[in-house]
């Protein structure tokens, strides 16, 4: 299957400014129309070894990041588009990348209601997926990133994706979010890493994307066996702790912070209910990336030795 | 006065001592302790004075010391009260 990475950066240019770039992220398919270079790299480093989708055909979602008008390229301000919509406010040409992959990520929050989809990172090893629920600034992401880069593969690190009245996630691999001292964290842990275009100065401070389908396994769709749920928090020179936590805390911690699951109702909380009872809960703390990795190799391992 | 339940419920519970309720007609998820989710147990089922649903929860109250259990209990009946769940 052709990849984006088979298109030169003028075919990729063309692609983009004639709304024909259709690739596939997980379970759905992407329209993409950018007349910007900043989309044309991001796009061509992020994204080289996603799957590209017949030109034409459908896609679920139609995305474009562009200056509205001249006078607005001028004033190098862009707007993000869904379906001709304009659901955010206007920002500067330089946060574009990051603009657009938090857009696509909200077509996801917003849209995909065939799921229940849980606010965290999803990660899997030995056909076994580990949710990371976490509230902002937590170390999900981080942790996530540090991952990927150690041999696990990322299914998400924002939406998990559950079929309803099941306990499996549908893999939705999309660049890694870092912000702020995570860029350098992560920098330090492994030179290898992949950085999309960096945005400064955003509201969430620095922001850039790692590359994060590392797996050969990223973009197969297949369900993964959610088993276990851990809630991580980086706290600086704590010791590494794992505790077991009540799956009923743990529900309702998931469910508060999950994207729909008050929208699905009963099927919401027969959903969770489900993966609850097929995971076990942990809350992890680290302040070692390293350790925390190893923790993670243990709980996947066949012989389960924490559990 | 008897209390009676005024929601449908499904629960969540594995007997860890708390457990998740859901509200099918507020659509709302209320995380309650083992005590709470007896009393919603047992008022689905009839309606109860106070004195019935202490006695009802006996077990559960069993290892709870230091507390007055006939306060407890109205404690407990008076927030689920307030959450629209009994009545």
């Amino acid at each position: 299957m052709p990849v984006v990475g088979d298109l030169s950066v003028l075919e990729m240019g063309r692609a983009l400014a004639r709304d024909d770039l259709n690739i596939r992220v997980g379970p759905y398919i992407y329209r993409v129309q950018s007349p910007m270079s900043i989309i044309n790299s991001g796009m061509r480093t992020l994204y080289s070894d996603y799957p590209l989708v017949e030109r034409g055909g459908f896609s679920d979602f139609h995305v474009a990041i562009r200056p509205p008008n001249w006078a607005q390229q001028l004033r190098r301000r862009v707007d993000f588009y869904i379906d001709n919509d304009r659901p955010f406010n206007r920002i500067e040409y330089r946060h574009a990348f990051a603009f657009l992959e938090w857009g696509m990520n909200w077509c996801v929050a917003q849209f995909s209601n065939e799921y229940l989809k849980l606010h965290a990172a999803v990660v899997a090893k030995n056909g076994k997926a580990i949710i990371l629920p976490g509230l902002p600034g937590a170390g999900k992401s981080t942790l996530c990133a540090a991952l990927a880069l150690s041999g696990w593969r990322v299914l998400s690190d924002e939406h998990a994706l559950i079929p309803l009245h099941t306990a499996n996630v549908i893999p939705i691999c999309r660049p890694i979010s870092l912000k702020n001292e995570s860029i350098d964290i992560i920098r330090a842990f492994s030179p290898q890493v992949v950085y999309g275009p960096l945005s400064e100065e955003t509201h969430k401070g620095s922001v850039v994307h790692m590359k994060g389908d590392l797996s050969l396994d990223s973009h197969d769709v297949s369900p993964v066996p959610a088993r276990f749920m851990i809630f991580p928090e980086y706290i600086k020179d704590k010791a590494l702790s794992l505790e077991p936590r009540a799956k009923a805390e743990c529900f309702m911690f998931a469910a508060l912070h999950a994207f729909n699951y008050s929208l699905l109702g009963v099927d919401g909380f027969e959903t969770m209910s489900t993966c609850m009872d097929a995971v076990d809960c942990y809350s992890l703390s680290y302040s070692n990336l390293d350790e925390a990795i190893e923790v993670f190799d243990q709980l996947v391992s066949p012989e389960e030795t924490l559990v | 006065m008897l209390w009676h339940s005024c929601s449908d419920g499904l629960v969540y519970d594995r007997q860890e001592g708390l457990a998740v309720f859901f509200d099918k007609v507020s659509g709302n998820t209320h995380l309650v302790d083992e005590v709470a989710i007896n009393i919603l147990k047992v008022l689905s089922e009839s309606s109860l004075s106070s004195g019935a649903i202490k006695n009802e929860c006996i077990d559960h109250l069993g290892h709870i010391s230091g507390v007055d259990q006939d306060q407890l209990i109205e404690d407990i009946l008076f927030e689920l009260h307030s959450l629209d769940l009994i009545e």
